[in-house]
């Protein structure tokens, strides 16, 4: 076989060993690479390069794209990345992103530290950022693709339509994870007890915000622990007790977190320097308010004298583009509180937030509060049936729940009930790991968004690290969207190819609400998503079992309910019908048919 | 009330901690209410056999959880409380039931979490509990890496002669109301460093 260079989209992921395409009925194709865009979004494809000697590296080079009259997309306007071959289950899968200009292209060392000196066929990924102002019409050019003496260039076409998303995402994306995971990633920080304090630290951690934030999520980070222990520098520290307990020093923290909030720490992303949507207040049972002091009248005077400072302080900042949430993460399990803050499966044990509510009222509800918002976020998967259509969607203002089983998928009442109240629905769902489809990670943003949801975590954590993520990422990736740059000597985060794939599934959201507000609501635009896809509004949603309704939560066990899928799920969207989609969402939010 | 500083500052002797530690723990056989710790649980959670089913009673538990706070305030040297028990179940087991800041250094195993594989199958209690269980005091060092992260997060003494990281444990018998053993007081800290 001779040396040639293939292309495929985000649908389709090819073996290092072979080229071969891994997924089912999928195939890379010859070029020209034909791609059509908005604006203000990234436009992506891979490069499939060989079969590759074995001294030979492979690098390449993004040429300029011509579009109408003196429109031009420029090479920077590309990011390159080498596809880093997993070893999954006997199989060899791409996942981890490198940028060339990091890894030096696919060169015999970046195969061998890989572990698969044998590749033959390099592996790229390609973004193209088609800028906000860029003109519609079509672009072409090409890429070169170097190999050895040779020099390939590969003609590309790109379409860009008129529809322009905006910088905020249409749904929540929380990268969700927990202090001080990070650090497991540089094994150099965890060997320090002092370093989070540390400037390798604070850039280390910039790395991923800033990743997340490219992805069109946000890292979700919270600051402290089931026994309700802070991290070093996630809180600012507190003096005083009573009605005189208040924060000490607000300078550590505000240098520390307000780089994310007044959107600094993003600035040079392609996404721009827009404060976080998100963050996790370290809030619990035991701070700011001494749990020693729980049920006495000095509890909630600690409470509420410290949220009125925090209300104040954020308010002075300005910080009113980001929304902060309370989230008790207390389980039983630990042995620490005698609550299930989150995930109960007891009902009862819902009457903690029913005390936390009555302190979070005229603390940190919207009047209390504005024009900073905060929210009471409540993760519940067993009990969100019960929850939704009880006192607390006047109390709660997200509740995170499932997905299909016990969650939104079985309750679409529960949505409209706390929409009704002016609150948010999420689901934690699970979004495929590194042997699944990719359609596995692009299929979770879509089904949030037809369910009429707010928001989502694609998997309850993002950053498994601490072991070694590069040649064995744990649980075939399921929790591990970013992998850290320690393997390449750098402080940066890296992205996953399923990360890629799942942001461009949050651009088409993005386009469909954009549609559903051209078009005068959602329905029209669900009922043509419906048609592309083959789906009955219905199959949205999963039938709830009488025994959810006649038992409750704490009798159930997992294998209670072994039928709960809905029928639209992402192994019956084939890569042909996702196409289609992304064409229909493309076309309805920027004015076409 | 406000919270202690933890102090910080030169090594003791291992005696001198040890003497801090049996006082805590004395102070506390005093005010940890066998009777309470008895009912921790609510009656469905009482035989757990995964995460999913423990099911504290909050009216009993959070006043013991306040106890073990204010123990480990009074301490001379940066300590911890934790309570274990019995279970009722499988008397040759003890559990901890709760933990005061950090999780006790023998909390080595979990009940697995609801729909996991693998079965329930606690160990036997150690030396050192069953002697608290039979009322005597027992100590007990326990080399672990995660002393480093107590010490870290201000549980820890420098305790002279104690190099690699290690739990100082001493375990107190907790009686009830009729004068029988109703619970195990656990008071510990990290050492390790100090020369």
């Amino acid at each position: 076989m001779s040396f040639r260079v293939q292309w495929c989209d985000h649908l389709v992921r090819l073996s290092p060993l072979d080229g071969a395409a891994l997924d089912q009925g999928a195939a890379p194709a010859a070029p020209p690479v034909r791609l059509v865009a908005g604006r203000n979004q990234f436009a992506s494809f891979q490069l499939v390069a060989g079969p590759v000697g074995k001294g030979e590296s492979v690098a390449v080079s993004p040429g300029t794209l011509a579009g109408p009259g003196r429109a031009r997309l420029s090479p920077g306007d590309f990011d390159v990345f080498v596809e880093w071959p997993h070893r999954v289950g006997g199989q060899w899968y791409p996942d981890a992103l490198v940028p060339q200009a990091v890894a030096g292209g696919w060169t015999p060392a970046f195969r061998k530290q890989a572990g698969l000196p044998a590749a033959r066929f390099a592996g790229f990924w390609l973004d193209l950022f088609v800028p906000a102002g860029a003109a519609p019409g079509r672009y072409s050019g090409s890429v070169a693709v170097r190999a050895g003496g040779r020099s390939i260039a590969v003609p590309v076409e790109l379409e860009v339509l008129p529809a322009r998303i905006g910088g905020q995402a249409a749904l929540d994306l929380s990268f969700n994870n927990y202090a001080d995971g990070i650090s497991g990633g540089w094994p150099a920080l965890g060997a320090d007890p002092g370093h989070l304090a540390t400037e390798q630290y604070r850039r280390a951690e910039r790395g991923v915000f800033r990743s997340a934030h490219e992805h069109r999520g946000f890292l979700h980070y919270l600051p402290y622990g089931h026994s309700g222990y802070i991290h070093p520098g996630f809180a600012p520290p507190v003096e005083g007790e009573g009605r005189a307990k208040r924060i000490a020093d607000w300078s550590a923290w505000d240098r520390h977190f307000g780089p994310y909030l007044d959107g600094s720490a993003f600035r040079g992303t392609r996404r721009g320097a827009i404060p976080t949507a998100r963050f996790y207040l370290p809030l619990n049972l035991d701070w700011p308010a001494d749990f020693v002091k729980f049920g006495r009248p000095g509890y909630e005077a600690e409470w509420r004298a410290v949220g009125a400072q925090i209300v104040e302080h954020f308010r002075r900042q300005g910080w009113t583009r980001t929304t902060f949430d309370m989230f008790l993460n207390h389980k039983q399990g630990f042995r620490f509180f005698p609550w299930d803050t989150e995930e109960c499966r007891f009902l009862a044990d819902q009457e903690i937030h029913r005390i936390f509510g009555r302190l979070w009222k005229g603390t940190y509800d919207r009047a209390a509060a504005r024009p900073v918002r905060f929210n009471y976020t409540l993760g519940t998967t067993w009990t969100y049936g019960w929850d939704v259509r009880s006192d607390l969607v006047d109390i709660i203002d997200v509740f995170i729940g499932g997905t299909d089983a016990c969650g939104p998928g079985w309750y679409p009442e529960g949505t409209a009930r706390i929409h009704g109240r002016g609150g948010q629905v999420w689901s934690c769902t699970s979004s495929g790991n590194l042997a699944m489809s990719t359609r596995a990670a692009m299929w979770s943003p879509l089904l949030a968004w037809r369910r009429g949801l707010d928001g989502l975590m694609p998997s309850w954590a993002s950053l498994s690290w601490g072991g070694d993520t590069w040649h064995a990422v744990p649980g075939a990736g399921g929790t591990t969207f970013f992998y850290p740059g320690a393997e390449f000597g750098t402080e940066d985060t890296y992205p996953s190819l399923r990360v890629k794939a799942l942001r461009n599934s949050m651009q088409t959201v993005d386009q469909l609400a954009l549609a559903a507000g051209r078009l005068g609501g959602r329905g029209p635009v669900e009922a043509r998503v419906d048609r592309v896809l083959g789906f009955q509004a219905g199959d949205w949603y999963a039938k709830r079992p009488a025994l959810a309704d006649r038992t409750q939560p704490h009798e159930w066990t997992n294998a209670s309910f072994p039928n709960d899928r809905p029928r639209a799920v992402w192994p019956k969207v084939a890569a042909p019908k996702w196409r289609a989609l992304q064409r229909l969402a493309l076309e309805l939010a920027g004015g076409g048919r | 009330m406000s919270r202690r500083k933890q102090p910080g500052g030169q090594a003791r002797s291992l005696v001198e901690v040890r003497r801090e530690l049996a006082e805590v723990a004395r102070i506390g056989q005093v005010f940890v209410d066998g009777d309470l710790c008895r009912k921790i649980y609510r009656p469905i959670g009482e035989t757990f056999t995964n995460s999913d089913d423990i099911d504290f009673a909050p009216e009993t538990c959070v006043s013991l959880k306040q106890t073990l706070m204010r123990l480990e305030r009074l301490g001379r040297v940066p300590c911890v409380c934790s309570l274990w028990r019995r279970r009722p179940d499988r008397p040759e087991v003890g559990e901890p039931t709760l933990n005061g800041s950090f999780a006790s250094p023998m909390h080595l195993y979990r009940p697995p979490m609801s729909g996991a594989k693998r079965k329930f199958d606690p160990p036997k209690m150690f030396a050192e509990l069953a002697a608290a269980f039979r009322g005597r005091p027992a100590w007990k060092l326990t080399p672990s890496p995660a002393a480093t992260v107590a010490a870290g997060r201000g549980f820890g003494a420098g305790v002279r002669g104690v190099r690699a990281p290690a739990f100082i444990e001493l375990f107190v018998p907790v009686k009830d109301s009729m004068g029988e053993v109703a619970a195990v007081l656990e008071v510990f800290t990290a050492a390790g460093g100090a020369r």
